[in-house]
This record gives C-alpha cells, sequence and structure tokens, in this order.
C-alpha cells in the first residue's frame, strides 16, 4: 500500500532530499538542500518518456522521482505498484487512483520501478 | 491542434544544426545555440516548470526565470497565519536550489512587455532577453469595483505582507467587532480558500479568542458553495458563520470600512464591519493582457497539450493566468508545469506532442486549527474542446470532510508539495 506504512513512520525527520535520474554522465552539482548535501545529476540530453509525464503526477504526494520527504510513502524503485494501485486504504490515494487506466499505471510502474531510491526517504520497499 | 507545434523555418535551419531531427537535443551543441527557454514567475507553475526543464532536458537547454521576488510565500497553508499556526516565514521559499542543484539563471526583475518579433522580453530596466520559448506564469490580476486601498481593506489572496496585514486587523478586533469577507465570482484563485478562510477565522475568533458577540459574515457572489459543499456548511453552523450567496460587491469605501453590494436583485445594500476582507474578482495577470494573449477574455486560451498560446508562437502560459476547465491551484499548477516542460522539450527537439495528458488536483483545507478536509479531482485531455475535463464526472470532485486526521496528513501533502516545487 503506498500509504499503508505512513502512521508508523511519523517519526522520521523531515529530509528535503533528491534522487534524479542520471542520464548518462551529466553535470553533477552540490545542492545543500537541508544541511546534507546531495547530488543532482542532470541529464546530457532530453528523451521522450510517456511513463515518466504520466509519473510526475505522484510526485506531489510522494516526491520528486518517487523520493519523500516525510513520511509519506516513497515509491521510487518499488516493484508493486501497479498490484496495489487501486487497493490502497488511503482515501485520497484511493480517489487518485481512479483517474488512471491500468495501461496507465502500468506504464507508471515500470517507470517508478526504474528509479533509485535516495538514503534518506522513506524506504517502504518491504511493503 | 494548432500550426503553434510546427518549428518556424528559421527554427528549422537552427534546430537542424543541433541535430533535433533525432530525438533527443546534444548536449555538445555550443552554447550559443542551446535552446533559451525562459519562464515569468516563478509560484508553484514557474517554478515547477522551470526545474522540471532542467530535470528532464537537462543541458540540452539553458532556462531561465524571471521573477521579482527573491522570496516566494506560499498561499497554500497561508490561512493558517491567520490563526497562529504558521507565519509566512514559514511557508516562505527561496530559489537557491534552482540555481544550485538545476543550473536555472535567476533574474529578479519584472517584464514589462515581451517583443514577440524579435521573441525578446523587456525587462523593466528595459535590458532584453532573448528567448526561444517563453513560458509565462504570472498568476492573477485583480479586478477592482473602486480604487481602495488594499492595505487598509486587504485581499490576503497573494500570500505574504497581505497576509500579515490581515492577521493584524483581525488580531485588533475585540469582542462584539464584526468580520465581513467576500467570495468573488468563479473562476478565481484556490476555489476552496475563501471558505476555508471563513472557517479558519470563525473558529479563531469564537474558539480560540473565546468572543462570543462577533460575526463572521460572508458575501458570496456565487450563488452557492461552489466546492465540498456538504462539509463547508456544516462547518459554518459549527462556528457560526453567516453565509450569504449571490451578493456582488459594487463599491468599497476603505476610510468608512463598508461595502456596498447587491443581493439578488436587491441593490445598494451596505454593510460595515471592523475587518473587511474583500477578494476581488479575478483575471490573468498584466502582461497577458499587454501580450495580447486573451483573445477577448479574462484568461489566455492555450493548446491543453502543450500549453502554447493559440494566439501568438512560442509562448506558452500555465498556472491561474490560462483558460480551461482546471481550477486555478498551485497543485495543479503544478501539475500543469510538467505537462508544459515535457511538451517544450519535444517541440525543441523535433517530437510529437503526449496526445493524452492527465493532471490531479489535490488540496487540503484547514477548517479550523484542529481539522482539514480535502478535495481531489482528475483531469484528461478532450480532444474535442481542446480541454482538460474530470476524467469520470460522476465520480470527482472527491472530497473528504474535516477531520483530526486530515489536518496532520495535511502537513505531509504540503511538505511534498512544496519540496516538489521549490527544491
Amino acid at each position: 500500500m503506498l500509504y499503508r506504512k505512513s502512521k508508523y513512520l511519523l517519526g522520521l525527520t523531515l529530509i528535503s532530499s533528491f534522487a534524479l535520474i542520471g542520464c548518462g554522465g551529466g553535470t553533477t552539482v552540490d545542492s545543500n538542500p537541508s544541511g546534507t548535501t546531495q547530488n543532482v545529476t542532470l541529464p546530457t540530453s532530453f528523451s521522450v518518456n510517456d511513463s515518466r509525464l504520466l509519473g510526475a503526477n505522484c510526485a506531489q504526494c510522494h516526491g520528486t522521482n518517487g523520493n519523500s520527504v516525510n513520511s509519506w510513502d516513497s515509491i521510487a524503485g518499488k516493484s508493486d505498484i501497479a498490484e496495489e494501485f487501486y487497493e490502497d486504504e488511503n482515501a485520497l490515494m484511493s480517489a487518485v487512483a481512479h483517474g488512471f487506466t491500468q495501461n496507465e499505471v502500468n506504464k507508471i510502474a515500470s517507470w517508478l520501478k526504474t528509479l533509485p531510491k535516495n538514503n534518506n526517504s522513506n524506504d517502504d520497499n518491504d511493503d | 491542434m494548432s500550426n503553434k507545434n510546427r518549428l518556424d523555418r528559421r527554427d528549422f535551419i537552427k534546430y537542424l544544426s543541433l541535430g533535433a531531427l533525432f530525438s533527443t537535443i546534444p548536449l555538445s551543441s555550443k552554447v550559443s545555440t542551446t535552446p533559451h527557454v525562459v519562464v515569468v514567475g516563478a509560484g508553484f507553475a514557474g517554478s515547477t516548470c522551470a526545474k522540471y526543464l532542467k530535470l528532464w532536458g537537462g543541458n540540452s537547454i539553458n532556462v531561465t526565470i524571471i521573477e521579482p521576488n527573491s522570496v516566494y510565500v506560499s498561499p497554500i497553508l497561508s490561512n493558517l497565519v491567520l490563526n497562529n499556526q504558521r507565519t509566512t516565514n514559514q511557508l516562505s521559499f527561496t530559489y537557491d536550489k534552482h540555481i544550485n542543484s538545476y543550473q536555472i539563471n535567476m533574474v529578479y526583475k519584472s517584464v514589462l512587455n515581451i517583443d514577440t518579433v524579435n521573441k525578446e522580453l523587456i525587462l523593466s530596466d528595459n535590458s532584453r532577453v532573448k528567448y526561444d520559448k517563453v513560458i509565462l506564469a504570472p498568476g492573477i490580476d485583480f479586478i477592482k469595483t473602486n480604487n481602495y486601498d488594499f492595505t487598509k481593506v486587504p485581499h490576503a489572496w497573494i500570500a505574504g505582507e497581505q497576509t500579515n496585514i490581515l492577521k493584524r486587523q483581525i488580531d485588533s478586533m475585540v469582542d462584539g467587532d464584526d468580520f465581513v469577507m467576500t467570495i468573488p465570482k468563479s473562476p478565481y484563485r484556490c476555489p476552496p480558500g475563501p471558505y476555508e478562510r471563513a472557517c479558519i477565522v470563525a473558529d479563531y475568533l469564537k474558539n480560540i479568542k473565546g468572543f462570543t458577540n462577533s460575526r463572521v459574515i460572508l458575501l458570496d457572489e456565487n450563488s452557492d458553495i461552489i466546492v465540498e459543499k456538504q462539509n463547508f456548511q456544516n462547518v459554518f453552523n459549527a462556528h457560526g458563520v453567516d453565509y450569504r450567496p449571490n451578493c456582488k460587491v459594487t463599491h468599497v469605501d476603505d476610510t468608512n470600512k463598508t461595502l456596498t453590494y447587491t443581493e439578488g436583485s436587491i441593490t445598494g445594500k451596505t454593510i460595515t464591519a471592523k475587518v473587511l476582507n474583500v477578494i476581488p474578482n479575478q483575471k490573468a495577470a498584466k502582461i497577458i493582457f499587454d501580450t495580447g494573449l486573451t483573445g477577448g477574455g479574462n484568461f489566455a486560451p492555450i493548446n491543453l497539450l502543450s500549453y502554447e498560446s493559440t494566439i501568438k508562437n512560442d509562448i506558452h502560459i500555465i498556472g491561474d493566468s490560462h483558460h480551461s476547465s482546471q481550477p486555478k491551484a498551485g497543485h495543479i499548477g503544478n501539475s500543469e508545469a510538467k505537462i508544459c516542460a515535457d511538451a517544450v522539450l519535444r517541440i525543441l527537439s523535433n517530437n510529437p506532442l503526449y496526445q493524452n495528458p492527465k493532471t490531479n488536483s489535490a488540496c487540503y483545507s484547514p477548517t479550523s486549527s484542529t481539522e482539514a478536509s480535502w478535495l481531489n479531482a482528475v483531469y484528461k485531455y478532450d480532444a474535442v474542446n481542446n480541454n482538460m475535463v474530470l476524467v469520470d464526472s460522476s465520480y470527482y470532485p472527491k472530497s473528504s470532510p474535516s477531520s483530526t486526521y486530515n489536518y496532520k496528513e495535511m502537513f505531509k501533502w504540503s511538505e511534498n508539495l512544496f519540496a516538489d516545487t521549490f527544491s
């Protein structure tokens, strides 16, 4: 479940952190979002990616590239999103899920699976 | 789809030299020929768009933000300043991450005009900035009934100093003083926002200040509560908000703090209060009108696949100034920004636009110092009408009534939304 463990994770420190896609040796710069140095790797080029565009709808609640900055679940690197998408017990997630077709969910899931998990984000991968 | 998505001959030659017939814009392009995308305005829509242009386009494009303010105060959660749950400092964001992490050029100036012939922005110091694509995210402007002083009758609908002015006025009230606020005709920024504010202020005066004789009167130009009707009605009843629909403000007297308004067919009604919070009717920002992008309406018509103006080439409009069925709000502004960023990158690399975009709107509304509700909708592209429409109008908008659980969850939502936008 995308939110199921949230209540157990309320004590996590809010860490604004990144793990952006590296699309092959782009320029890396330091960022310092909240006292911890993180690297943001910018891609060398733009590549069309319909799944990424659909999946960007997740980021407002689950963080940029699926890495949440708080106890709401990170979804980067998760492999079971498609199976759980429509059955989440969180009412807001359930409402959002209604708006996406199975085909779209499969695309989003295939993209999320490729994303690196940030060490500082909430890791719900054992869910 | 309009012909705006086609490259003209000059662009074609330019991008041909960049290898743009391939699906990528190569890093090895000389700086002088790297496409330059300029984002004007850095609220939720503009900040997100600039970030995602670099996140997805990387070193293949140069991105500049032109924004007059070095600090942005979020309107989202700003009603919590009024009841001491947040300060404007806590809702303030800088653009350090845009500069340092995403290599975006920040120019802290205003745009006076756009020279669409030479593709140049004319800034407040008369300097010029050339663009290949410009994305306008300038927010809203107000339609005032008459000339009055916003520091005496604040709108507090652009967060920051206005929020603190209203806060100070509310805190100057004593038991028995009245608070009167008005709701503009839809469409306006943040549909639940005014109802939310009335709930917050009523709860604050009654339950925190302990006032028993003050009234909160809500004059709505709309014929009914336009979102989360049952929930807001319940909270109005619980907190004693006097809600009056079909009330259109016609004059504001900032000296005597008196409103003149029509209620239904009755004209010339007046009401005086210690604190007046008039939220005026709204239209696109001035730069949209000055550039001739409205086509006679109050907002800018666009191609909903790319957010490019249907009136002028290479100008895209996102957020509150564009015309569509999507609400005007920060969360969906973030969502629109990603569609636009992706579309601009596709156009610059000569790729076809994605034909089935989805956007989502989610918004928590605090209704007291301990409770909040939420509202959600997902939109899909309607090719016949060039619009974004509800995926399922029998299901959306979906909402959840005020609760203490939602209040706690609201901050998880806002933290991730803020981070996705500004970090």
